[in-house]
């Protein structure tokens, strides 16, 4: 089975595409501090990262900020990552990294859940339930009551589009727990999608 | 052929080669188990991947612009340790010379002006004048 990166995804969100393939190039320019390779690593990556931020953080001023910290420390940092091919996990377990911190400054453990929404107020038919600007609500409010470190396995994988090996690398988990916590997300979405929406597709 | 979650999973996610996929997908057409779990898996990916991308402020490159790191001249990495080593064998050197390392104050003097000499050596922080007949010298030197 071919389980791999899905480069479309983030060229969905990127200003130029990028093959995977170049990226240790890019990433040896970095390393001599090369403002092009910075400006090219920021712009294909930062969209990428900001969502992941949004989405931990459910705070665009803080997703903007902790943004800003991710490439700067990534980009002193640079000469320590190990493989130049594994940049796009390295950058994310930084943006992870920052997200965490900040919770925690917040108070927040990134391992307990929310408190569940109680603005919820769809009662959309199951056909409606896949499409519509109601239905991305739904599946925000959904995704906020998993706790952030559920909610970053998850996304990695249905947003960010990571194989499961280099979602273990960003979140510094086993393969197994990854895979479990994926699973355990997957059932916890869908039961507050079902929920919130009516019977399931 | 059993249901495997993961290559349902790989299918919805365009990770299959296409005889893989083939296999899968008529799995799933026989199979009402995989097929809702095939339904699922698609619709979330389409749900969650599918919302509105909100885009990075310039500010927040501007701000990360001005705190990168400055550019490295070329093979500037092995010249800056290089150039601190050499500069450290010079002092280690001169430390261990004793006609250069001799202070001012300990400086023999001969018959030249000694206030102008003094204040030279004092500006250099070395002995620049050295009479060999002199004690001091003849033994320092040694």
């Amino acid at each position: 089975m071919g389980v791999g990166f899905a480069p479309a995804a983030w060229a969905l969100w990127s200003n130029e595409a990028l093959p995977r393939e170049e990226e240790p190039a890019l990433v040896n320019r970095a390393r001599e501090h090369e403002p092009a390779a910075f400006r090219a690593i920021f712009d294909r990556f930062a969209p990428g990262v900001h969502r992941l931020l949004c989405d931990l953080l459910r705070d665009d001023a803080a997703a903007d900020e902790a943004t800003q910290e991710t490439f700067v420390r990534a980009f002193h940092r640079i000469d320590s990552i190990r493989d130049e091919r594994r940049l796009v996990p390295w950058l994310l377990a930084i943006a992870r990294n920052v997200a965490f911190e900040q919770l925690r400054a917040r108070g927040r453990s990134p391992f307990v859940p929310e408190e569940p929404h109680t603005e919820w107020a769809t009662h959309s038919t199951p056909e409606e339930s896949l499409q519509g600007q109601e239905a991305q609500r739904a599946v925000d409010s959904a995704l906020a009551l998993l706790a952030p470190g559920r909610r970053a396995a998850l996304l990695l994988r249905v947003d960010q589009c990571l194989p499961y090996e280099e979602i273990a690398e960003v979140m510094g988990w086993s393969l197994a727990k990854v895979k479990v916590e994926i699973h355990r997300a997957r059932r916890q979405l869908r039961a507050n999608l079902d929920s919130e929406l009516g019977e399931a597709p | 052929m059993t249901c495997d979650d993961a290559r349902l999973e790989a299918l919805a996610y365009g990770e299959l080669d296409p005889q893989e996929a083939a296999v899968e997908r008529a799995h799933a057409s026989h199979c009402a188990r995989c097929r809702r779990e095939l339904q699922w898996l698609r619709a979330e990916r389409h749900l969650v991947h599918g919302r509105p991308l909100r885009a990075v402020p310039p500010a927040v490159r501007r701000r990360v612009e001005a705190r990168w790191p400055e550019p490295r001249r070329r093979g500037g990495r092995w010249l800056a340790p290089l150039a601190v080593a050499a500069a450290f064998a010079l002092a280690v050197a001169l430390s261990l010379h004793p006609r250069i390392s001799a202070t001012a104050a300990e400086c023999p003097r001969g018959d030249v002006n000694q206030t102008s000499v003094s204040l030279e050596e004092a500006g250099f922080g070395a002995c620049l004048v050295a009479t060999p007949a002199d004690a001091t010298y003849a033994t320092s030197s040694l």
